[in-house]
């Protein structure tokens, strides 16, 4: 009992003392001139940082069809900005996985070898800063390396397309959908669930 | 001619000047010569005359009640042209224009005075000094941007009015300092969700008896404020409620800062 009284004294005054707190203090104003006394009070200021808190998708899921070869990809892919601040996609990256090769999003995949994995993607910004169910501009994958590619760099010209609202944002727009899209060469045996890429998405503040 | 012959022919000539010097004597019995006096305001010399019977006093002359410092002397010399007797100025003579100017002086002092039954328009005359202009005002504002983005302010922000007459906030200016002031938007912080973190910009509310003044656009302002809720009467205190949002920060602040200047002018009502 008494080990419980004193654990909650002592949470209360840990609670008063992470409370920030302010205090103004006064002084005489100054003296009149021409009937007027004219007093300047500065504001300070102290600030934290802002506490950064964005949730992104765990994984980008597709299923490859047998019969067309497309690739249908989810549609829930979405990045939620919970912080205070405004915060922007910075970088997205593509890597390959175990035995798949990257390759341009544009490729005619009827006409690669079946089991030559390959895989091809783009990503797309819908929604955001830009506007609720405003898409931005496709960035797909190449032919310039079967490993990793840069779909968006650091102040690239679409990076404006990737900026993301604070939780205070009365439009949704603190939330932005990061639509994906797959093509990916013909397969001999089923698989289920294999990683073939990753996707690398760089978050920062807005700054 | 003989001394009688003399007699007897200008008998009726002596007899007549003799008769007028009997006349003459009995004449000079009631003859006292001028006084010579010397003014003691103007220090001119004035000649007083006798008269009898007893002449008229300056407050029958002026129609004036005792006044102090004046006195008639107990004889009956007057003022030249008069029937006034002579008048003295605390103990010394003064000339007839002098007591005119002195006279007229005390009646355009005393004009107040009723001679008959009526009103009287009496003014009320005070002498004082200017009162103390004694007024405490804050000397900062101090804002705590949490991590929240939350901004907490001192709720203990007020104006003292230990004057003896009432005293009126006239105007509130607020200035960018180190950081940028924004519209407040009445505490709402949705504009600034799409703000750039570390962009510094603030956005603030001082509200006094329900009567905000509240920053409504980018940069330096003076709110329009409604004076009348920003008045203290003397001896009394104007609490002050303090809002502010701010942008995010990506980093915690190295040191204090001075965001920003609130400029109050204060002035009697």
């Amino acid at each position: 009992m008494k080990k419980k009284a004193l654990s909650m004294a002592t949470g209360a005054v840990l609670a008063m003392a992470m409370t920030a707190s302010a205090f103004a203090a006064g002084g005489n104003a100054v003296a009149l001139d021409q009937g007027k006394s004219e007093n300047k009070i500065p504001v300070p200021l102290t600030a934290a940082a802002t506490t950064f808190d964005v949730t992104v998708p765990t994984n980008f899921p597709g299923t490859l069809d047998p019969t067309t070869g497309k690739v249908t990809a989810a549609d829930n892919a979405i990045i939620t900005n919970n912080s205070y601040g405004s915060v922007k996609v910075s970088q997205i990256d593509v890597e390959n996985a175990d035995d798949w090769h990257l390759a341009a999003f544009a490729t005619d995949m009827s006409k690669v070898q079946v089991d030559s994995n390959k895989i091809g993607l783009q990503v797309t910004p819908v929604g955001g800063k830009q506007g609720n169910g405003t898409t931005g501009t496709a960035l797909p994958t190449t032919d310039a390396s079967a490993t990793k590619q840069t779909l968006l760099a650091e102040g690239g010209a679409t990076a404006g397309e990737w900026i993301i609202n604070g939780k205070d944002a009365a439009d949704k727009s603190n939330q932005l959908t990061l639509k994906y899209d797959m093509n990916a060469s013909a397969v001999s045996a089923a698989i289920t669930n294999k990683t073939v890429a990753n996707i690398i998405v760089t978050v920062a503040w807005n700054a | 001619m003989k001394f009688k012959e003399f007699l007897i022919k200008s008998g009726g000539v002596i007899s007549s000047i003799a008769l007028l010097g009997s006349m003459f004597t009995m004449s000079g019995a009631f003859y006292v010569p001028d006084a010579k006096y010397t003014c003691s305001v103007c220090g001119n010399e004035f000649s007083g005359l006798y008269r009898n019977p007893e002449p008229t006093t300056y407050q029958e002359y002026y129609s004036v009640g005792n006044i102090d410092g004046f006195s008639s002397i107990s004889s009956s010399h007057v003022y030249s042209g008069t029937l006034l007797k002579i008048v003295f100025l605390n103990g010394k003579p003064i000339c007839k224009d002098c007591l005119d100017k002195k006279i007229a002086e005390y009646k355009a002092a005393n004009a107040n005075s009723l001679s008959t039954p009526g009103v009287g328009n009496t003014p009320i005359t005070v002498t004082a000094d200017p009162s103390t202009f004694s007024v405490t005002v804050p000397t900062n504002v101090p804002l705590v941007i949490n991590a929240d983005g939350s901004v907490t302010a001192p709720t203990d922000v007020k104006i003292a009015n230990g004057s003896a007459g009432s005293v009126q906030v006239s105007s509130i200016a607020m200035n960018n300092g180190d950081w940028s002031l924004t519209d407040y938007n009445g505490g709402n912080r949705s504009k600034l969700a799409e703000a750039k973190v570390d962009s510094k910009k603030l956005g603030l509310s001082l509200t006094a008896a329900g009567n905000a003044a509240s920053t409504s656009k980018d940069g330096s302002q003076t709110p329009s404020i409604d004076v009348s809720k920003w008045t203290m009467a003397g001896g009394t205190e104007l609490p002050i409620t303090v809002g502010a949002i701010a942008t995010a920060n990506s980093a915690e602040a190295a040191s204090e800062v001075t965001a920003a200047n609130v400029v109050f002018t204060l002035a009697w009502v």
